[in-house]
């Protein structure tokens, strides 16, 4: 009994933790492939030598454990496609995405894929070089499912708008069918989202409500970020518990993929992660786009606005705000008072003074 | 529960009079009462909706016992005039062939399973497990007017009713354990909104935690509570009472809700109730009762005065542990918005639109780090960065608030996107129908058919439909075709992706990936 | 648990084998990869931090990356001793190298570069008939089948093989007397070691008899390194594929004969050209988890077996250990175990105290007396609760699930710390069920011998204290004594403490 209680002697050596691991992790990859966003980065880097080491890190991902899995998806002009698993291909059951059931006929008529030979050329190459099967299957179905999707797509550009948020919404479902399919397998989960475009491609809500999912099935959000910072993005990495991390010199991207974000979720809790502090938190106008500080939102639809549209109705939901309300918003120093004087109402003397009202920037 | 209401009713006879004529007043105004929709294109006009539960209410005055004379009267004049004369049954009673519901035919739920030529129940029992997930996610989608902005507070009933361990451990520890999720779910959904928690005991009412929107001081107060062991008989008056004193001085554009969880059968009050339900009427407090005993007829009439009428969904008395926290979720979702007119007691006609539509002034502060910690205006404590409020520059530890010294409401961006899901909820997925892509399928014919599909996989998960393409199918025992379809996109989805996008993610991923 | 121990063993091995032997068995890039996923989880990151970053690092980065807490820095500590007696890493003026070889292979693994065919060479024809996977999975089933139920002493009809009969008696596993050449044996008896091997999962019996094969091995003139390259290519190989000979070397296809006996590899004939890898051998470097579902797997071949020929009746027998998930542990202490096997059933007779048994079912009550007997015979108790818990019904698997999301639930309601919720671990068997057994084996061992260091006589409160907590920081503090001021610390730790004391006195003699 003595024994049991005293700690120190029941944490004899070799008794170190293992805790922490045996717990499989997926890794869901999310790849931007418009090639709109790529060509400011020109400079830089191109798309070719940012998969390629993404692939990597794919590769060091599945190397941690015999059962981690791997999925990507590949946000593209216009649509958002899943590159492996491949969703055409056959899979036998030593695949690691094991699904319930798997008929060969779905191989069939598919009208976009390329000639046979072609993939055969491919596959009898990739074959012969010799390499850990579970990269290999990856690694092919990768680069064939991206091949494919750039001979299907004509560079389009009117479609500048980003599948990221879809692409998120996938990897999502995913992962919500795997720990279904999975019962009484625990398994870690997270996202890496390896984006060039800026936040104005990305539609608001679908972002956001997908950010709220991820974080309720306790995925984090890893993001690395090329070009330009993302505020959304940030704020994904920020609510999920994930890593954001604008990376400038793409060059070294590889050494990024294998520290930073190669942090597996077992281990997050004693790791220190790279901390983003000054998070944007600021909203945008829904009319003018700009960022907002201090605001107006419509108490309807909480559409956040930077000014008092002219026309006296929200254009969101079109309901007319009452006149005399709007009236006391414009009279700039009084805006405050009314505001404040309504929800406390026995401290009008409180509000500052005019003086202080904010500068719209 | 006829019996309790009889007791109240011979104890307080004039508050019965009192009652009655509030309720008729209300009553009136209820041709004008609609509810506001967002957009016109709804299915069916709520404001009909409306007007038949004021009907119902009419009925409803004198409890059962008007139903009794009506029905002995019914073969007298039920030949002459049959439209007229047929006895109006009130919703909740009403059966499936017409009549109330006790007098339908007895369903056994085995009597839906049948076997198939094999003897498997395979199929019927995978359309049955996807018809109940549908239940769940089936929702109306048309986007009302909810009161985002909301000020609640919760009554917690610390009476001696709820040491029954008919709940377990019993009903009182379940409840506070119920009350704790429900906090941290509640600003989860409703980031911007107040909160505050009473408790009923020994006739009186107390305050556990003061109206504020802060979860964690919710959280350890109702901690503190658990300590405490339930005592007396509550008082809903005096609960509702000092509900009306702490949602006095919410702001004008938030609702004024009241949730009461009560596991007694009376209610112990030291004035008249009656006069309490007017003056929640007057204010716009909506009550919502969740019983844990049996449905108690003071209660009904609380939620019905409050709810204009609507007392089904406002007032639930659980069947069991799960059942009680899905009322408890209920609550989460908010209220959709109904308009209505200025009292008419003021006798001032202003237009209605006035209170609840108007722009509220916001600051969205940005998060800083410092190097040498700072005080923080809100709790006075030191700590090493907050949010910097935009108007008056000073230190807040935590998100929402309002700003202690310029009282400007400081909130950030994902607060508000938190909500968004709710006004602009998805759109339902259709099942595809067996003769989606083959129109000469007839469906109603009993004949097996060749099925044929536009897609093999979900398109969220991968997963092959059950149900192949090309294969044969029997519409006898395959009720479902297990897909379902986005009516934008038309990207079609498996059952368990359509409850996960629907209830959790609020995002279609084919529309997304679709832009 | 047990994945734990066959890791353990086969790390402790690995550690204890001769640096030129490693710089060797470091040039094959599915050995290093194998040898990788043996590491625990935050040396895993440290090597693939360094793995693609050419330049020594400084070993303060590490104290930076890791949090400052208790667990974390144990967690530190162990990895890189583990790192360090793998000769992965080497630490000079604090500044941390990987080892080269090992770099370059393990990058080559990654990238694809590479020309060792160290992933084995699938045969370029095609076969004629194609082996399947579910033969496969039949043949590993009957063959590690046959060993085991010859362990237990069922009659066989066919005695396995003379390597095996040798491997059993050379490991200790078995005594067995007699010519074993002519297979004329005269006495047959499990040892202590064998009982304790009968409750590990397959895995772990597998890399038990693979290094005791190793052992063998050296004393027959075999290359180890070649021997210990072929185990862990085989660990990366594909199920179902065939594989050439071509790229073996002398010692390996030598090896291929033992391994066919014990149901690793398949060859159509002793002389065939190509050799399959069965679901036992492509699962060597795997953990438990997917040894899971690799035992279903198994189950269902031979299910499947079973119903294309009902009518033999030796197939009922063949269903044996690889049934996982049957056993039901009630907090008082009664059993219930769905097994058919007579195999599974003596070894639950080793811990359990069989009452009665019926068509499918067995039901025992576990007992001091039953558990003291097994633990007398050299079964630890770790080892039966770990058995309990592979082989728990699905069901309590469940149940245990259920137990632990309600209860992380609760806890981040209430506002605890997620670092503390993720330690919480899956309780499958009755927690009192646990405490008992390990209660029981406490009666037993009334003394527990540790090998270590005894720190007495310092200069005073302060030095004591310090280096106290640095002990026990680092976990290698066994025992300790505030009134007298005296500590003990294990083996391990007594350099690293003795590091950090002349770092104290140095840093004391600066300031």
């Amino acid at each position: 009994m003595d024994a049991i209680a005293d700690t120190t002697i029941a944490q004899a050596p070799g008794a170190a933790s293992h805790a922490t691991e045996d717990t499989p992790s997926l890794l869901a990859v999310v790849i931007e492939t418009n090639p709109l966003f790529w060509v400011p980065l020109q400079q830089q880097t191109e798309l070719k030598s940012v998969i390629e080491s993404l692939i990597v890190a794919m590769n060091a991902h599945l190397a941690i454990n015999n059962s981690n899995e791997v999925i990507v998806i590949a946000a593209h002009s216009g649509k958002a496609q899943f590159l492996f698993p491949d969703p055409n291909v056959l899979k036998n059951d030593t695949n690691p995405p094991k699904m319930d059931s798997h008929s060969p006929n779905s191989v069939s008529n598919k009208s976009t894929s390329p000639t046979p030979d072609v993939i055969d050329d491919k596959r009898q190459y990739l074959k012969n070089k010799n390499i850990y099967r579970q990269f290999k299957l990856m690694d092919e179905s990768v680069f064939e499912k991206l091949e494919q999707l750039f001979n299907d797509t004509v560079a389009d550009n009117s479609k500048f708008k980003s599948t990221v948020p879809g692409a998120i919404s996938m990897a999502l479902t995913f992962i919500n069918r795997m720990r279904q399919v999975r019962e009484g397998i625990t398994m870690n989960s997270r996202i890496l989202v390896a984006s060039v475009g800026g936040d104005q491609t990305m539609s608001y809500i679908p972002t956001m409500n997908s950010i709220f999912a991820a974080q309720g099935m306790r995925i984090p959000i890893d993001v690395c970020k090329l070009g330009n910072d993302s505020t959304f993005l940030q704020q994904a990495a920020d609510v999920t518990g994930g890593i954001y991390l604008l990376i400038t010199n793409p060059n070294g991207l590889i050494q990024y993929l294998t520290t930073v974000f190669f942090i597996d979720p077992s281990i997050r809790n004693y790791v220190a992660l790279p901390v983003n502090n000054n998070i944007d938190f600021r909203a945008s106008c829904f009319i003018t786009g700009n960022i907002v500080d201090i605001g107006y939102v419509c108490s309807v639809c909480l559409c956040v606005l930077s000014m008092i549209p002219s026309d006296k109705k929200c254009p969101t939901c079109e309901s007319t705000f009452d006149p005399q309300a709007l009236e006391k918003l414009a009279r700039k120093p009084f805006v405050k008072r009314k505001v404040v004087a309504n929800g406390n109402s026995e401290t009008p003397n409180a509000t500052p003074t005019p003086a202080g009202t904010p500068q719209p920037k | 529960m006829d019996s309790d209401e009889d007791e109240y009713v011979a104890k307080n006879p004039t508050s019965k009079n009192a009652g009655k004529s509030g309720m008729a007043k209300r009553t009136r105004k209820h041709g004008d009462d609609d509810v506001m929709m967002l957009l016109e294109d709804s299915e069916e006009d709520p404001g009909e909706a409306d007007e038949d539960e004021g009907e119902g209410e009419e009925d409803d005055d004198d409890d059962g016992e008007y139903y009794g004379r009506k029905t002995k009267k019914k073969p007298g004049r039920g030949n002459q005039k049959k439209k007229k004369t047929k006895v109006r049954i009130d919703d909740n009673l009403k059966g499936k062939d017409g009549g109330y519901a006790w007098e339908d035919k007895i369903k056994r739920s085995w009597d839906i399973v049948k076997e198939d030529k094999d003897g498997s129940l395979e199929g019927l029992v995978s359309g049955l497990l996807e018809a109940n997930k549908m239940k769940k996610i089936y929702k109306n989608v048309t986007p009302f007017q909810r009161g985002i902005i909301r000020s609640l507070i919760l009554v917690i009933d610390c009476s001696r009713a709820m040491s029954e361990k008919d709940l377990r451990p019993n009903r009182y520890s379940l409840t506070i354990q119920y009350a704790l999720e429900f906090v941290t779910e509640f600003f989860d959904q409703n980031p911007i909104s107040q909160l505050g928690i009473l408790g009923m005991q020994n006739g009186l009412s107390m305050v556990i935690s003061d109206l504020s929107g802060n979860p964690i001081d919710h959280i350890n107060n109702l901690k503190q509570l658990k300590k405490k062991d339930p005592e007396g008989d509550p008082s809903i008056q005096n609960a509702l009472e000092m509900s009306r004193g702490m949602l006095l001085h919410t702001s004008p554009h938030s609702t004024k809700e009241v949730l009461i969880i009560f596991g007694t059968l009376f209610t112990s009050d030291p004035g008249d109730i009656f006069k309490t339900i007017d003056h929640l009427v007057n204010e716009k407090i909506r009550v919502r009762i969740i019983g844990l005993n049996a449905q108690v007829s003071i209660c009904s009439k609380i939620v019905k005065e409050t709810n204009y009428g609507d007392e089904k969904s406002n007032y639930g008395v659980i069947l069991n542990e799960q059942h009680f926290k899905e009322l408890l979720n209920d609550c989460i979702t908010p209220l959709p918005v109904i308009k209505k007119l200025s009292s008419e007691a003021e006798g001032v006609q202003t237009t209605p639109q006035q209170k609840t539509f108007s722009l509220i002034k916001m600051g969205f502060p940005k998060r800083i780090t410092e190097v040498d910690p700072s005080f923080c205006s809100c709790h006075s404590n030191l700590n090493y960065g907050g949010y910097i409020c935009p108007f008056c520059k000073a230190k807040i530890c935590s998100l929402p608030a309002v700003c202690p010294t310029c009282n400007l409401m400081l909130i950030s961006s994902s607060h508000l996107a938190r909500s968004y899901h709710h006004l602009f909820p998805l759109k339902n997925f259709e099942e595809v129908k067996f003769n989606e892509v083959d129109k000469s399928i007839n469906l109603e014919s009993q004949e097996p058919f060749k099925a044929n599909f536009q897609y093999h996989q979900c398109y969220g998960c991968l997963m092959e439909f059950p149900v192949k393409s090309g294969s044969i199918v029997d519409p006898k025992l395959m009720k479902t075709t297990s897909r379902y379809q986005c009516l934008d996109c038309h990207k079609q989805f498996c059952i368990d992706c359509n409850v996960f996008i629907h209830e959790h993610l609020h995002n279609c991923p084919g529309c997304e990936s679709n832009v | 648990m047990s994945s734990y121990l066959f890791k353990d063993t086969v790390n402790e091995y690995l550690e204890n084998l001769p640096y030129s032997m490693k710089s060797k068995l470091f040039k094959s890039p599915a050995t290093c990869l194998a040898i990788y996923r043996l590491l625990p989880n935050l040396a895993k990151f440290y090597i693939m931090s360094m793995v693609f970053h050419e330049k020594p690092v400084n070993s303060r980065i590490w104290d930076v990356w890791v949090k400052d807490s208790d667990q974390g820095k144990k967690l530190e500590v162990e990895g890189l001793r583990r790192m360090k007696s793998l000769n992965l890493i080497t630490e000079k003026n604090n500044y941390l190298v990987l080892d080269e070889h090992f770099r370059e292979s393990f990058r080559n693994a990654l990238v694809g570069n590479d020309s060792h065919h160290a992933f084995g060479v699938p045969c370029a024809t095609d076969e004629n008939n194609k082996t399947s996977i579910d033969f496969l999975d039949e043949f590993a089933t009957k063959k590690w089948e046959s060993i085991l139920h010859f362990m237990v002493g069922t009659e066989l009809d066919e005695l396995p093989s003379v390597g095996v009969l040798s491997l059993l008696k050379h490991s200790g596993l078995m005594e067995i007397n007699g010519d074993i050449t002519k297979r004329n044996l005269t006495s047959v008896n499990i040892t202590k070691e064998g009982f304790s091997f009968l409750l590990q999962d397959v895995n772990a019996q597998i890399w038990t008899l693979l290094l005791e094969y190793l052992k063998i091995a050296e004393t027959l003139n075999m290359d180890s390194v070649d021997v210990l390259n072929f185990i862990f290519m085989l660990g990366s190989l594909e199920l179902g594929k065939d594989y050439s000979l071509e790229a073996l070397s002398e010692t390996q296809i030598k090896m291929l004969e033992d391994l066919r006996d014990y149901g690793l590899v398949y060859q159509r004939k002793a002389s065939s050209k190509r050799f399959y890898p069965t679901r036992l051998a492509t699962t060597l470097t795997s953990d438990s988890t997917t040894l899971r579902s690799v035992s279903s797997a198994m189950n269902k071949a031979i299910r499947s077996a079973k119903q294309d020929n009902e009518k033999d009746v030796k197939e009922e027998e063949a269903q044996v250990d690889f049934v996982s998930g049957t056993i039901i542990v009630e907090t008082n202490f009664k059993l219930y175990c769905y097994a058919t096997s007579p195999l599974q059933i003596a070894i639950l007779n080793l811990f359990v105290h069989l009452k009665s048994r019926f068509s499918n079912l067995v039901t025992g009550q576990i007992t001091r007396e039953s558990i003291q007997r097994a633990l007398k015979s050299g079964i630890a108790s770790d080892q039966i609760i770990a058995y309990l818990e592979v082989n728990a019904h699905p069901q309590m698997k469940k149940l245990a699930q259920a137990a632990l999301n309600k209860k992380i639930e609760f806890e981040s309601v209430n506002g605890m710390k997620a670092s503390h919720l993720s330690l919480r671990n899956l309780e499958i068997v009755p927690s009192n069920i646990v405490d008992q057994i390990k209660l029981w084996q406490l009666e037993l061992d009334r003394i527990q011998a540790f090998g270590g260091y005894l720190f007495k006589d310092f200069k005073g409160e302060v030095e004591y204290k310090g280096l106290l907590n640095y002990a026990e920081e680092i976990g290698v503090l066994l025992y300790k004594d505030n009134a007298n001021r005296k500590f003990f610390v294990t083996d391990e730790g007594r350099q690293q403490l003795i590091d950090y004391a002349s770092r104290r006195t140095k840093r004391q003699k600066k300031s």
